[in-house]
């Protein structure tokens, strides 16, 4: 099987699309002002974190045309205003210095160059504390935390096979058992050990056969349940898998969905006509959109994938 | 479907029932009790009861040929005497293909059984000797979405006697068969995921472990524990355990079972 260019220019599409609309409802993701720092709310920092994930992967990949790489310049560069040049991660890592999500935050902002030189210190301060290596949480989550170490230079643990072992994914378990509480942690677990697709390899062989087996059935049930969101999670997973399939079909399926002022629904609940309002549960899938069709056309153009036999029929 | 079909649709579908409970607990306990002469005789509606035996066809004959329960001349009347009731649609009409491949296993049991159904009146296009074919809309071709849904429909012929491309095809793609029944479980189609968990129980693939779901086991040296690699047993357990009260869906798991156990018990 050759890369469907079809598939491509779809996924090229729908990625410049969704961008187009982000960045119309950028206001939206801004962080309310007049507020204490540590009132923020959870939903208000993940909503702009995702936005700067996706922007800085889209500039990593840099398979953008000059509109959306601009566009993506622009929101990565709002967003990180937005967490003040990390000023504002710094301040709630001091605040909660258990806390693990403003280092992994400002781990996105690591790979596009932007740094803040007190959280790294704080943040390795703290990495060096007992109370680091108990922190519970859900095991694709320690992974999360894990890839922002690795970030800051960090080194693994030498128990990471085990940490990997400890999730949904790692467990390899009757592929019939997964549902929408777990499909999320099997994306995010091949997310964070692969590094959003660059580090294929991250992914354990065992892990890669599983996945190779049982993808395309999780990819034909969203698909049929138009649950758009984790579509496009999964869409992204095979992204970072080494012998990924890129689901053409199923492509167009996901593209054909988009709104025609490019936001992703998220297949579960209805989107109100009102942008502002429709941002609320729909920013997410939109998000998704984005890198799962830059993830598509920079895997399309990897030279890795184009000799013989790379890519199963 | 004809007026006579039509007509006697709801009686069938509770006689489908009760048979298809019959056919269960036989294949479970095994011994002689089962009988459909006593099945249609004991049904409040003959029209019903020879509608439920046209409906099942092939699996109507899995207690005499799976659980050791004797098959009589007055049971082979039975089967007959549907097949005259509720003759199969011509080829070239909708499902006539698929009246067609299951007339042919309909046909292949009789004779492992012991009985001639060359010539009876209503088969479907069935020889004797014939292998049930692949036609238009049985699709054993195709990717695994379609090819398991085919797969699935032809559930009858997942029988020992019973030989042809689409067993052979079956036995080639155990791992796209699989893909369908976990496809079916997500949706909770537990009968379709029970139709093809039969299928994988049919021919266990030389050199593995019987009752292997294919895809689920990892390679030597891979790390996981022997006990997170499921087996057909697993997943027969896991449908009956959702599945309670569904006397298709349990039919079908006890003939998956037999099928493992290795038939003639």
């Amino acid at each position: 099987m050759t890369i469907d260019a079809a598939t491509v220019r779809l996924a090229q599409q729908v990625t410049d699309r969704a961008l187009a609309w982000l960045s119309r409802m950028r206001s939206c993701f801004a962080l309310p002002r007049g507020v204490d720092d540590h009132e923020v709310r959870g939903e208000a920092l993940k909503a702009l974190s995702e936005l700067a994930l996706a922007v800085a992967l889209l500039r990593r990949a840099a398979v953008a045309g000059p509109d959306s790489a601009r566009s993506a310049q622009e929101l990565l560069d709002f967003a990180w205003r937005e967490f003040r040049e990390g000023e504002l991660l710094y301040e709630l890592q001091c605040y909660t210095p258990a806390a693990t999500y403003p280092v992994e935050i400002y781990g996105e902002f690591v790979t596009a160059g932007y740094r803040h030189r007190k959280l790294e210190e704080l943040a390795l301060h703290l990495d060096g504390l007992r109370a680091a290596r108990f922190t519970e949480q859900v095991p694709n989550r320690r992974l999360g935390v894990l890839a922002a170490r690795r970030r800051l230079g960090l080194p693994d643990p030498p128990d990471l096979g085990e940490q990997i072992r400890r999730t949904w994914l790692g467990g390899m378990p009757e592929p019939w058992m997964l549902d929408a509480s777990n499909a999320y942690g099997v994306t995010h677990t091949v997310f964070h050990l692969t590094d959003w697709g660059a580090d294929p390899a991250g992914l354990p062989e065992e892990l890669q056969e599983y996945l190779a087996c049982w993808l395309p059935v999780w990819v034909e049930v969203f698909a049929e349940t138009r649950t758009w969101d984790l579509l496009g999670e999964f869409l992204m997973v095979d992204m970072c898998l080494t012998r990924p399939r890129f689901y053409p079909r199923v492509w167009e399926r996901f593209a054909a969905a988009q709104r025609a002022d490019g936001m992703m629904p998220n297949g579960v609940t209805r989107p109100p006509d009102d942008p502002a309002r429709a941002f609320l549960n729909h920013h997410h899938p939109t998000i998704v959109a984005v890198v799962a069709g830059t993830l598509t056309v920079a895997r399309a153009l990897d030279p890795a994938l184009h000799g013989p036999d790379r890519i199963p029929a | 479907m004809s007026v006579a079909h039509q007509a006697a649709s709801d009686a069938v579908g509770s006689a489908v029932s009760a048979l298809a409970s019959g056919l269960a607990g036989a294949l479970r306990d095994g011994g002689g009790g089962f009988s459909l002469r006593a099945f249609a005789d004991a049904a409040g509606e003959p029209a019903g009861a020879l509608g439920a035996v046209r409906g099942l066809g092939a699996d109507a004959l899995a207690p005499f040929l799976l659980a050791g329960c004797p098959f009589t001349t007055a049971d082979a009347a039975v089967v007959r005497a549907a097949a005259a009731a509720f003759p199969a649609p011509p080829p070239e009409e909708e499902d006539g293909a698929l009246w067609a491949a299951r007339d042919a296993a309909l046909v292949r049991v009789l004779a492992a059984l012991g009985v001639e159904a060359d010539g009876w009146e209503g088969l479907g296009e069935a020889r004797v000797g014939s292998e049930p074919e692949e036609g238009p809309g049985a699709g054993t071709a195709g990717e695994w979405p379609a090819f398991s849904a085919a797969l699935a429909k032809l559930a009858p012929l997942a029988l020992p006697p019973v030989t042809g491309p689409v067993r052979r095809a079956a036995a080639d793609r155990r791992l796209d068969v699989g893909r369908g029944l976990v496809r079916a479980m997500l949706r909770r189609d537990h009968l379709t995921a029970a139709r093809l968990a039969r299928w994988l129980a049919l021919d266990p693939r030389p050199g593995t472990a019987p009752g292997t779901v294919p895809g689920t086991v990892p390679r030597a040296g891979a790390g996981a524990a022997p006990e997170s690699v499921p087996s057909l047993g697993t997943v027969l357990d896991h449908i009956a355990a959702l599945a309670s009260g569904r006397p298709r869906v349990l039919f079908e798991l006890a003939v998956a079972r037999r099928l493992l156990t290795g038939g003639n018990g």
